[in-house]
């Protein structure tokens, strides 16, 4: 058999070995693809504990598993900026702090579904020593950012002045998106039956102050405070308006007096605080009926069907 | 029980209709969400699928030109080239198949050569998966066409080739309706480039009965499903809602996987199934990148995202059931015409192609096990969930019977 025949009976013979630029381009594909395909799924079968670096700002380091790399930046950011907010630069203790976040979730793919190792974000706040203030939390995969942000509020609370945690009574509900917060209290002014409640709402600023539990009352029967997140919602008002130091100066000794210290946090005099923590509030206030006139309607047509069916119930002479 | 007593259940039992229906599920359960790893693997697998097809299409094509460029096949018969596989290798299937077919084709024409090769799978394989090129390759070449059947094989322990009996008969469609008609006229091979062959898949012209059914069960078209039809209607909904909205399931919904020109024509409109016919090849339209003398099934070759107005591929049996329907001088005359591919169906088989299409969609459909599901009527257009019926009489239903009852008991005080 001739040489031209014996090399074309083994090009024939062997696959992919003819000359295809385009196959063999397609080819590497298949092999590069192929080996990335294999090292993802070990990984997201195996899952992964170790915790790496993701970030660092300032005194900040936040470390994550690989699993949760892809939402620690965002967490990350959200942190650094609700903590420049409201607390500055301050940190609950001189040896810093550190904050472990275990993210609990459930992961699948091509329809099959396990529960994943938890994920992990550490944040820390340096020097970070040995003796810092430490916080673990577990949390849904929902917004990481929030429950770190909500685990340095309970922080910096149970570091704060006395007489603020006393005046606070408990952490400020930082996990709370703001629209969420503020209508909590809007929802609990307006709403509040008491007498010095009520005064505050008409625009006596007296009133307003003992319901937020700064003063003693002016009347004889002012009824009770606002809930603890109305004055909790004051407090971030005060501190948003203050600017990047107003948490240490509210934490500076005043000898327990809550007015001077919310009135240096805020950089206002108190009764100019607290007008403008009123209007914000009131200004809340829905503009729209919750009904509609199809909806009142509606409601009317049963009630009206429902009163005859039940007159219906008995005979009448 | 006292009248205000009987008053008290009555309103209780009023509330109660109106907080089961009403009250929502909570979403609880579960947090599910997708992390970037699980979205990179969905498209890592994706492309390694689109990269494993291409290559094997590719180098199955190379491999055919360079056979043709040395061999010079027989008018008679198809010739098979095991690609591949051991010297000595036998495909005994093969050599059963292939003479029965062309035996029924009768003396091919004499423009046409066919062919058969079958590759060994085992040299693409990744990871245990198969995802191979099956199809045809016709070309010309010195005024003849030639048509060259491409499927994937693997070799068995007893050293024959093991290649699907079903797959064979879907690559050598094309070539045994050349062979028996010759090449296509302009009219016709304008529609099969734009289907890529992909509805002369079957060869049951050769072997079944007029009234044989093709299909094994599956509708007029290949079904897809957009993301219009994607929508969760049982998230947030009461458990009484939720418990009747499994019913809604088995209402007679148009099947909107056909789109919406599938759903008309099932419903009698013969223009929307002339569109049906004409318009097969649209999803196939963004397959750029592979060579036009390789046949392709829509989603094989690519991964589409119809909607609802997209024309979905006509069933690979469609060809095959017009020469069974009306013959094979009559279809040989359509075959060959020139004129565009409606008016030629019209002129050799002397019935609108519309008109002859609305009877054959209804016919599948009718055969299909969706019809079982939904019934072989297809009504397009707004239709309420039965579960809405069922609520609204069986709530109205309950008080009239509880008023009933009241009305005739006479009040004692």
């Amino acid at each position: 058999m001739s040489n031209v025949r014996v090399g074309l009976l083994l090009l024939l013979a062997l696959p992919g070995a003819l000359p295809a630029q385009r196959a063999a381009a397609w080819r590497d594909s298949v092999l590069r693809l192929g080996r990335e395909v294999r090292s993802l799924q070990d990984s997201l079968i195996r899952g992964d504990s170790t915790v790496h670096e993701v970030a660092h700002r300032g005194d900040l380091v936040l470390g994550a598993t690989l699993d949760q790399q892809g939402r620690a930046m965002a967490a990350f950011e959200y942190f650094a900026a609700a903590r420049t907010r409201w607390f500055g630069t301050a940190s609950p203790s001189p040896d810093g702090f550190r904050i472990a976040l275990r993210v609990t979730w459930r992961r699948g793919f091509s329809g099959r579904w396990w529960d994943a190792q938890p994920g992990l974000l550490i944040l820390s706040g340096r020097p970070d020593s040995g003796s810092s203030e430490r916080a673990v939390r577990t949390a849904g995969r929902d917004d990481p950012g929030r429950s770190l942000v909500d685990a340095f509020g309970e922080m910096m609370h149970s570091h704060a002045e006395p007489s603020i945690q006393k005046w606070l009574r408990r952490p400020p509900p930082l996990y709370l998106p703001d629209a969420e917060r503020r209508e909590l209290a809007m929802y609990a002014v307006v709403t509040g039956t008491g007498s010095a409640q009520r005064g505050c709402v008409t625009g006596s600023i007296a009133d307003c102050a003992y319901a937020l539990g700064l003063r003693d009352p002016v009347g004889a029967e002012p009824g009770s405070p606002y809930d603890p997140v109305v004055r909790a919602d004051l407090l971030l008002i005060a501190l948003e308006a203050g600017g990047a130091d107003a948490w240490l100066r509210l934490n500076q000794p005043t000898g327990g007096n809550i007015e001077a210290a919310l009135a240096s946090a805020s950089g206002l005099g108190i009764d100019s605080l607290i007008v403008r923590w009123r209007q914000g509030v009131l200004a809340l206030q829905p503009k729209t009926a919750p009904l509609d006139s199809r909806q009142v309607l509606v409601l009317l047509g049963w009630s009206v069907m429902l009163l005859l069916a039940t007159l219906g119930v008995s005979r009448w002479a | 029980m006292g009248i205000v007593g009987r008053r008290a259940m009555f309103a209780l039992l009023v509330f109660a209709a109106g907080w089961v229906t009403l009250t929502r599920n909570s979403d609880g359960g579960r947090d599910v969400s997708e992390d970037a790893r699980d979205l990179r693997m969905a498209r890592l697998t994706e492309e390694l699928y689109h990269a494993r097809f291409r290559w094997t299409a590719l180098a199955a094509r190379d491999t055919v030109l360079a056979w043709l460029s040395a061999t010079s096949l027989p008018a008679k018969a198809p010739t098979v080239l095991l690609n591949g596989f051991p010297a000595g290798a036998r495909a005994p299937n093969v050599d059963e198949l292939i003479p029965t077919l062309w035996g029924r084709v009768g003396a091919p024409h004499p423009a046409t050569r066919a062919g058969l090769m079958i590759y060994d799978g085992a040299g693409y394989r990744e990871q245990g998966r198969y995802w191979f090129y099956s199809g045809s390759l016709l070309t010309e070449r010195a005024g003849l066409r030639y048509c060259i059947g491409i499927a994937a094989g693997e070799i068995r322990p007893n050293g024959t080739v093991a290649v699907g009996q079903e797959l064979l008969e879907t690559v050598l469609a094309p070539c045994l309706i050349e062979a028996a008609f010759g090449p296509p006229g302009a009219g016709v091979g304008a529609w099969l480039d734009a289907t890529r062959f992909s509805a002369a898949r079957s060869a049951q012209w050769l072997l079944r009965p007029k009234e044989f059914v093709d299909g094994s069960g599956h509708g007029p078209w290949d079904g897809w499903f957009g993301g219009y039809s994607g929508v969760s209607m049982m998230r947030r909904r009461s458990s009484l809602r939720q418990f009747l909205g499994s019913f809604d399931g088995l209402l007679p919904a148009p099947p909107y996987h056909y789109g919406s020109t599938g759903v008309r024509c099932l419903a009698g409109n013969a223009t929307a199934c002339g569109k049906a016919v004409l318009g097969a090849g649209e999803m196939l339209e963004d397959v750029t990148d592979l060579p036009r003398d390789l046949t392709l099934r829509a989603g094989r070759a690519n991964r589409p995202s119809p909607d609802l107005a997209t024309v979905r591929p006509i069933a690979d049996w469609f060809l095959s059931d017009v020469i069974r329907e009306f013959g094979r001088e009559r279809f040989g005359a359509f075959w060959r015409s020139d004129e565009p591919f409606e008016r030629g169906f019209e002129q050799a088989f002397g019935v609108g192609l519309g008109e002859w299409a609305t009877g054959w969609a209804a016919r599948q459909w009718a055969a299909s096990w969706e019809v079982k599901r939904s019934g072989p009527s297809v009504l397009p257009g707004i239709i309420i969930p039965p579960s809405w019926p069922i609520l609204l009489l069986g709530w109205s239903g309950l008080m009239l019977l509880g008023a009933g009852w009241a009305a005739t008991r006479r009040q004692t005080t």
